[in-house]
């Protein structure tokens, strides 16, 4: 199971609500891939990608709305993981055919999940919490 | 999440910036290695998470207690850290047994010699417990701090150019030893280096560092070696063959074919970036994209061969460049032999000029 620990979280509850539900698909894509139902997986892959995309979208949202000085950094952050998602995508498709690849995806999901896309949200996790305290 | 998890590091000694703003995860069981030139930061970072040194901005946890950060500070020994530091000797006076046996001080003793008789087998050295460190070979010694890294059953090891003191035979069977005691020790493992070699040999993801003590680009071995997103990482790799040029209709025209330069207008200045590795030469044309070259120099590298090569064509050309190409195996041909040059498009970087 991955879970979305205090240490891991932004303490602002529409990300981290976010961040979870994604943890959730990789969770799913785990039990998946241990139960060995393979199509599934990929599905649940396609899934996690474009729950991924739209997570971006209203993040980018959220953060402009605010005036999130670094929206631009950030932005061109989630630019390079979208590329990083099509590779996921197709580990997940590779998977059906391979097997064997399925410790790989499983390795690549969880690091994407946590050091890719939230450890560079904790940069705003400061900014965020006090720009929804004025509201 | 079980292992290291380290965020918003900043670090200065005086006015000058080592680390900016590094984040990393290593779950359990995993290898991360930070790879980088030496000046970079690196050692600094391992030197936070052990606790040798304080921390001046960001947090680091280790199993989800924060260790250092948000006010808190826990002693170096109070971490369950283990390292291999090149700087981190055997005890000379100590024989292989009491060095190991030196850090399981708060085991009683029947536990401290089982777990000692342990690693050392888990090492291969159950053989010499009761040698002192100057009669064992360099990859020995080696082994021995690996076995007493492990040997209090840290949550975490930190590994700084572990075997950058070995010579090349034995840096491959230790490396590889290790590899092996860590993975079955299910332990968060965060190692340096600045040999690329040994990062896509140990890591599972790999963090290609800056000058600027910052993390240029993560991922895995086979995605930072096949898609760096710059030049400075593209070049962490070793040298590459450069070619300057403009790009026209989205795509770049190189000696060697035309390469896709999607993000790039009519006229912009770019750089081609080829790894020798990436370059196939054979005795006869083969397929479009092939060239034919004359040869300058060939080495022999042991298991490989490294050609200098100029365009056939151009050989009047004063600036004709000089390019290098990479191959298994012995090929030894004569200077001035004419070959084909062979590249797979996507083998090609492109990024902005300067
Ligand atoms: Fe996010
Ligand atoms: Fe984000």
């Amino acid at each position: 199971m991955v879970e979305i620990s205090s240490t891991f979280e932004l303490k602002y509850a529409p990300i981290d609500d976010d961040h979870k539900h994604l943890a959730d698909i990789v969770t799913e894509i785990v039990d998946a891939l241990d139960a060995e139902k393979l199509s599934d997986s990929a599905d649940l892959v396609r899934k996690f990608v474009e729950t991924t995309r739209t997570h971006f979208q209203d993040e980018e949202a959220l953060l402009a709305s605010h005036n999130y000085p670094h929206l631009d950094k950030h932005k061109a952050h989630h630019a390079t993981l979208v590329q990083k998602l099509e590779t996921l995508q197709d580990m997940g498709d590779k998977v059906v055919d391979h097997p064997q690849a399925a410790d790989s995806l499983r390795k690549e999901l969880i690091y994407f999940l946590m050091d890719d896309i939230i450890n560079e949200d904790l940069n705003f996790k400061n900014f965020i919490t006090e720009a929804a305290a004025k509201d | 999440m079980d292992g290291l998890h380290i965020h918003g590091v900043h670090h200065a000694y005086g006015d000058t910036k080592v680390l900016q703003g590094i984040s990393l995860t290593v779950p359990a069981g995993e290898l991360v290695c930070l790879l980088g030139p030496s000046g970079c930061g690196k050692t600094t970072l391992l030197r936070l998470a052990a606790g040798l040194e304080r921390l001046q901005a960001g947090s680091i946890a280790i199993d989800e207690k924060v260790v250092a950060g948000d006010g808190v500070k826990v002693l170096p020994e109070h971490r369950r850290v283990g390292y291999m530091f090149q700087d981190y000797a055997l005890f000379p006076h100590l024989d292989v047994t009491d060095n190991i046996m030196f850090g399981l001080f708060r085991w009683s003793g029947e536990e401290a010699k089982a777990r000692t008789a342990e690693v050392l087998r888990q090492v291969g050295l159950e053989q010499h417990a009761h040698k002192f460190p100057h009669t064992l070979s360099g990859g020995q010694q080696q082994r021995v701090a690996l076995a007493r890294a492990i040997a209090p059953k840290p949550r975490l090891v930190l590994l700084d150019e572990p075997f950058s003191g070995l010579d090349t035979n034995m840096r491959v069977r230790i490396r590889e030893q290790t590899l092996n005691v860590l993975k079955e020790a299910g332990v968060a493992t965060l190692m340096v280096t600045h040999d690329p070699e040994e990062a896509m040999y140990m890591a599972d993801r790999i963090k290609g560092m800056g000058e600027g003590g910052n993390v240029l680009q993560s991922g895995r071995p086979t995605e930072i070696y096949y898609q760096p997103v710059d030049e400075y990482v593209a070049r962490l790799f070793g040298p590459v063959n450069e070619i300057v040029t403009e790009a026209r209709g989205r795509e770049v025209k190189t000696p060697f074919g035309v390469v896709p330069a999607r993000d790039y207008a009519d006229g912009d200045r770019v750089k081609v970036l080829i790894r020798p590795e990436s370059f196939s030469l054979s005795n006869a044309a083969n397929g479009s994209n092939s060239r034919r070259v004359e040869v300058s120099a060939s080495h022999l590298l042991g298991d490989s061969s490294l050609v200098e090569f100029r365009l056939a064509d151009q050989l009047d050309d004063s600036e004709n460049q000089l390019f290098k190409v990479q191959i298994p195996g012995n090929f030894d041909p004569l200077d001035h032999t004419r070959v084909w040059i062979g590249l797979a498009p996507e083998d090609a970087f492109v990024f902005a000029g300067d």
